[in-house]
C-alpha cells in the first residue's frame, strides 16, 4: 500500500465539475478521479523528462512507484519521443562501426589461423 | 565481443525480436538491478514481455551481483556503469539520453540498441529482410531519425574490402 498526504489544493470550479463527471462515467468518486488525474499526469511530465534526458527511465519509474513498462507504455501512447540526442546517435555509429571493424579483422584472423 | 546491457536495452532488443540473437552472439552482462527491475518486478507485475525477456537472459548472460549506491540516476545504471569500470573495452548498449550523456562524461564506449541491430545485419548474423522486419518492430520506441538512419544503413549497406 503506496503512502498516502493530504495536500491542500484549489482547483478551478469548472475542473470540479469535470472530475464530478469523470467520477459519474467511472463509477468512482471526485477523490479517486482527482488521484487518477494526478497520477497519470505526473507519469507524462516524467516520461517527457526522460524525452529531454533530463532523468533516466529507470529514476522516473522508481519516483513514481511504478514498472519501468508503464512507462513506455505511456512514451507509446502519447507519442513522447525517447532515445538518444543527434550527437549521442553519431557517437553510437562510430562506437558501431569500430566493434564490427574490430570482430571482422578477429574473425578473418581466425580464418587465415585455422 | 562485450557488450553490458541497461532495462533500455533489453526492453528495446526484446521487442525487436533480437535479444537472443544479441545474448548468443555477443558475451552479455546484465547487472542484477537491471534484472530484478525488468524480470523479477515485470513478472510479478504480470508484464508478457519480462517473462519473455527472463527466459532468454537467464542462462545467455552474467548476472552479477548488485553495488551498494546512492544513485539519483537510477540504480541500474549505477551498476552498469560499476560493471563497465571492471571490463575495460566493453560496450554499454542503451538508447536512454540520460544515461548516455552519463556514459559520454565517464568515457565510455556505447552504442543503442538500433546500432546493435544494424551491426548483427553489418557481421551478417542477420539477414538483410529480416533485419528491416526487426527495426519495424522498434520503430515505435526510437525516435524517427534513429529508425530512418538505421534504415538506410540497412538498405545501403558500406562496401568493405
Amino acid at each position: 500500500m503506496k503512502k498516502n498526504k493530504v495536500v491542500p489544493l484549489r482547483i478551478p470550479e469548472n475542473l470540479d465539475e469535470v472530475a464530478r463527471l469523470s467520477a459519474e462515467l467511472e463509477h468512482t468518486d471526485k477523490a479517486t478521479a482527482m488521484r487518477q488525474w494526478l497520477h497519470e499526469g505526473a507519469a507524462i511530465y516524467l516520461v517527457r523528462q526522460v524525452g529531454e534526458g533530463r532523468l533516466t527511465m529507470n529514476r522516473a519509474a522508481e519516483l513514481l512507484d511504478v514498472s519501468i513498462y508503464d512507462l513506455y507504455d505511456i512514451a507509446e501512447r502519447y507519442r513522447i519521443e525517447i532515445g538518444a540526442t543527434d550527437e549521442q546517435r553519431r557517437f553510437s555509429r562510430q562506437s558501431r562501426e569500430q566493434m564490427v571493424d574490430s570482430m571482422r579483422q578477429a574473425q578473418n584472423t581466425a580464418k587465415a589461423a585455422g | 565481443m562485450q557488450l553490458v546491457l541497461d532495462a533500455d536495452a533489453l526492453i528495446k532488443l526484446n521487442r525487436a525480436g533480437i535479444l537472443q540473437i544479441v545474448l548468443s552472439h555477443f558475451d552479455c552482462t546484465v547487472p542484477a538491478a537491471v534484472y530484478d527491475e525488468v524480470v523479477t518486478k515485470g513478472s510479478e507485475l504480470r508484464y508478457p514481455d519480462a517473462s519473455a525477456i527472463g527466459e532468454v537472459v537467464d542462462g545467455l548472460a552474467e548476472i552479477p551481483p548488485a553495488h551498494e549506491s546512492k544513485s539519483v540516476t537510477g540504480k541500474g545504471e549505477e551498476d552498469v556503469l560499476a560493471i563497465l569500470a571492471t571490463k575495460p573495452g566493453a560496450y554499454a548498449v542503451s538508447d536512454d539520453r540520460r544515461f548516455l550523456r552519463q556514459l559520454q562524461a565517464s568515457g565510455v564506449l556505447y552504442e543503442t540498441p538500433t546500432d546493435i541491430l544494424v551491426a548483427l545485419y553489418e557481421l551478417g548474423v542477420v539477414i538483410q529482410t529480416d533485419a528491416l522486419i526487426y527495426l519495424e518492430r522498434l520503430r515505435d520506441l526510437i525516435r524517427p531519425e534513429s529508425y530512418s538512419e538505421a534504415r538506410r544503413d540497412i538498405q545501403n549497406p558500406v562496401e568493405t574490402p
